[in-house]
């Protein structure tokens, strides 16, 4: 008896065989990244004349009954010993009872140690920025098409060539130019001041709210915040036509932004960032976000990544971490009930999150998972997930004490953390939120002071920087070959995307739950950039099949569930139908990282006084829910006067509350961000 | 237990199986002239919700033994009832142990 471990260099098809004596073979063979139970047999070379070479054929399908199998069927040439082939030429055939089709594959297999691509990496490291979409960053990447010898996907679903427009709604106060009825698609441009690439746009900041994001889908405004939710009448809702956005981003701009004005169609120079309706239909080109569409480039991009609900950043981050929002569609501070004597986030957010579930799997590293944020006495996923993470905050529940199980940290230790090889299993690192953020987040109104006459320095452009910040710690690691980095997205933040999201996904478990806005869940919400970079992933790697934020939890699940078995099952019906993303590996063999040009930065930008930027709602709904941590609460009943945060309006007094909070943890200097 | 008997019109490949009630599938193929015997399984189209079609694999070597033999497996999809296909849409390949080669065979059987 031997044992036959090859693979394509790819991970197309891996072979792990017992290959008997008499000939017999039974085992497992992955085609795509499924796994199929196949039986078969084979006859040596050499043990009878004429026989020059080892034939072998096998037949098999996908395991587990009840199912939808697929069925494969492969025959081959090997060469080499039987006990240690060298070489395998394969043919492979798959039939699926799901849709009837044929599909077909010829490789060469070579010798594999047995690392599948979900097991080449021992560390992973994510870190999510916000609101942007798909298209807002990755639409103009490969405007010739995915090269022909790339090893995923043929196929890049962006913007190009595709006469992408969304109609102008009729009436409109400001309109278009006479002829005009829609707006294309096109690149964000320079600022014509001073003929720098501008960082701002979309300015002001688009709708994102759910009732927002309905009208982005649908062009349709259909009772706001009562139902049905902008949404169309009909059941089951139609296929999304992605027409809305300039349409909501008028109305939020009047709502919400400027309230009571009216946007220009188009660019007022004198008034950069430019505020115009026709910027929403703006998205980067690769020039002006060169990090993270040479990493998508280099190696590889899910072209279909949705985020979990069409929805706001608190609901996506938990769901990211948890599965599930508890059946929370909107910020905390958007929610009625949220402030009042039993906020229920509070209570609903209990639920436990795969942060917990490895804490729990007993395993001997005493930290082997860590948040990394600017203010980690305020991380915002100790925020969303208040109570299920309370006993690894910084300091003891209800006390002023360190905790020596604290696993949130400031940026600047998730660098040495790299350099020194000390990364846990897990990271998550949150970008700064906060102006001038580095979270990509578009601008609230008057945030662009953080640009004005300081070389356009908006949250796009800070945003390429921490990303090539993380990149970089990670390449220079000595754990490199043994992480995965996945940068990606919270939601897309009203930003243009033109790929309907699902309308048929499983929802969580939401028994008990009461749902925010009668948001049954079974809807994604639309596509954001996710890109993943990894020794084993080969350029031009493009990942077509549709992922969508519960897919991280599942598939790292998975991988984690092999060291300690059970301890990281799915937490909920969305994770469990989530599908897994470990088709992105296609190596066998570790490669480099090539060294990327650091985003150049303005000297003048690190001494700027951004303290009077006024404070957008997303950052507000961070300093209330640090005004709910156990150590506010405690100095409150203790009768220490903290400022109530309701009448705090700029990034400056928003910082001194968060510092004069008993315990806090200065937030990290901005030139952490150098 | 039923018994599937389909060939391409030109009689390239020809198929003969039992085919169990449990999904069992045995006995031979016949591929330009050279017969097989064969071993695999198939799933019913309907039985489980989903699954739309019904699918096969079946895989082995010439008989006789000791012998030069070739190898051969394929895959396919079904059409019509269990107790009576009225169409298989095949892909086969072949490897032989007597010169490396690899065939490939593509086609459609009916009942033969």
């Amino acid at each position: 008896m031997s044992t036959w471990k090859l693979a394509t260099p790819d991970f197309t098809v891996t072979l792990n065989l017992n290959a008997a004596d008499n000939g017999a073979m039974n085992g497992t063979l992955t085609y795509q990244g499924t796994s199929y139970s196949v039986t078969g047999g084979w006859d040596a070379a050499g043990s009878v004349p004429g026989r020059n070479y080892s034939a072998f054929s096998l037949s098999g399908r996908t395991p587990g009954l009840p199912d939808v199998p697929n069925w494969i069927a492969a025959a081959g040439i090997m060469t080499g010993p039987g006990n240690a082939p060298s070489k395998i030429d394969i043919r492979v055939g798959v039939s699926s009872s799901a849709d009837g089709t044929l599909t077909r594959y010829s490789g060469v297999l070579v010798p594999w140690d047995g690392v599948e691509g979900i097991d080449t990496f021992d560390h992973v490291v994510v870190l999510m920025l916000e609101n942007r979409s798909f298209d807002s960053i990755l639409g103009y990447m490969y405007p010739q098409g995915v090269p022909p010898n790339a090893p995923r996907g043929k196929t890049f679903e962006g913007v190009t060539g595709k006469n992408l427009s969304n109609p102008v709604p009729p009436g409109v106060k400001n309109p278009p130019p006479p002829g005009v009825t829609s707006i294309p698609v096109s690149p964000v441009g320079t600022d014509p001041n001073t003929g720098q690439q501008n960082y701002f746009q979309p300015y002001p900041d688009p709708g994102e709210s759910y009732v927002h994001v309905n009208t982005q889908l649908y062009n349709l405004i259909n009772g706001g915040d009562n139902p049905p939710h902008n949404l169309p009448p009909q059941r089951p809702l139609p296929v999304p036509p992605m027409s809305g956005f300039i349409m909501d981003y008028i109305e939020n701009y009047k709502a919400e932004e400027f309230k009571g004005q009216d946007p220009t169609y188009d660019a007022t120079p004198a008034q950069f960032p430019f505020t115009g309706y026709k910027q929403i239909m703006e998205c980067y080109p690769t020039s002006a976000v060169p990090v993270c569409t040479t990493l998508a480039e280099q190696f590889g991009v899910f072209d279909h990544w949705f985020c979990a609900v069409p929805s706001q950043t608190w609901c996506n981050r938990a769901f990211w971490n948890a599965g599930t929002s508890w059946g929370f569609v909107v910020n905390a501070t958007e929610s009625s009930d949220w402030w009042t004597a039993s906020p229920r986030w509070i209570v609903d957010s209990a639920g436990r999150t795969i942060f917990n579930q490895i804490q729990d799997s007993g395993w001997t590293s005493p930290l082997n998972w860590k948040i990394y944020s600017a203010n980690p006495l305020v991380a915002l996923t100790s925020i969303v997930h208040f109570t299920a993470l309370a006993p690894y905050h910084p300091l003891i529940p209800g006390t002023w004490i360190h905790n020596p199980f604290n696993h949130f940290y400031g940026f600047g230790i998730f660098l040495s953390d790299c350099a020194a090889g000390n990364l846990p299993f897990y990271s998550f690192v949150e970008p700064r939120f906060f102006t001038p953020q580095s979270d990509m987040h578009p601008s609230t109104p008057g945030a662009y002071i953080d640009g004005s006459g300081k070389g356009n320095v908006g949250p796009v452009l800070l945003g390429e920087l921490i990303v090539w910040q993380v990149y970089d710690a990670i390449r220079r690691s000595p754990k490199r070959d043994k992480t995965l980095l996945i940068i990606t997205f919270d939601e897309h933040g009203g930003c243009y995307d033109h790929v309907p999201p699902s309308g048929s996904v499983t929802a969580p478990d939401l028994k008990g739950y009461t749902l925010e806005d009668d948001f049954d869940f079974k809807r994604l919400g639309i596509r954001v950039p996710t890109i993943m970079v990894s020794s084993h992933i080969a350029p031009n790697t493009v990942v077509n099949t549709p992922m969508h934020h519960t897919s991280f939890m599942k598939t790292v699940g998975a991988k984690w569930n092999k060291v300690v078995p059970g301890s990281c099952n799915p937490l909920t019906a969305r994770v469990t139908d989530a599908p897994e993303f470990s088709e992105v590996f296609t190596s066998v063999a570790a490669r480099s990282w090539p060294e990327l040009p650091k985003p150049a930065i303005p000297a003048e930008f690190w001494t700027t006084d951004f303290s009077q930027a006024p404070l957008s709602p997303f950052q507000r709904s961070i300093v209330e829910g640090a005004s709910k941590l156990p150590q506010a609460v405690e100095a409150r009943k203790r009768g220490m006067a903290l400022r109530d945060p309701a009448t705090i309006n700029t990034v400056g007094d928003a910082l001194e509350y968060l510092r004069s909070m008993p315990g806090m943890i200065p937030e990290e200097p901005l030139s952490t961000l150098k | 237990m039923a018994h599937w008997k389909l060939a391409s019109s030109d009689h390239t490949m020809a198929l003969d199986l039992n085919a169990a009630d449990n999904g069992a599938l045995n006995g031979a193929l016949t591929y330009a002239g050279a017969s097989y015997n064969v071993a695999g399984g198939w799933d019913a189209a309907g039985s489980v919700p989903g699954r739309n079609y019904s699918a096969l694999s079946v895989s082995g070597r010439t008989p006789s033994l000791p012998d030069v033999p070739n190898w051969i497996s394929a895959s396919g999809i079904m059409a019509g009832p269990g107790a009576a296909p009225t169409q298989i849409n095949i892909q086969a390949d072949v490897s032989s142990s007597s010169d490396g080669s690899l065939k490939h065979y593509e086609g459609v059987l009916v009942p033969a």
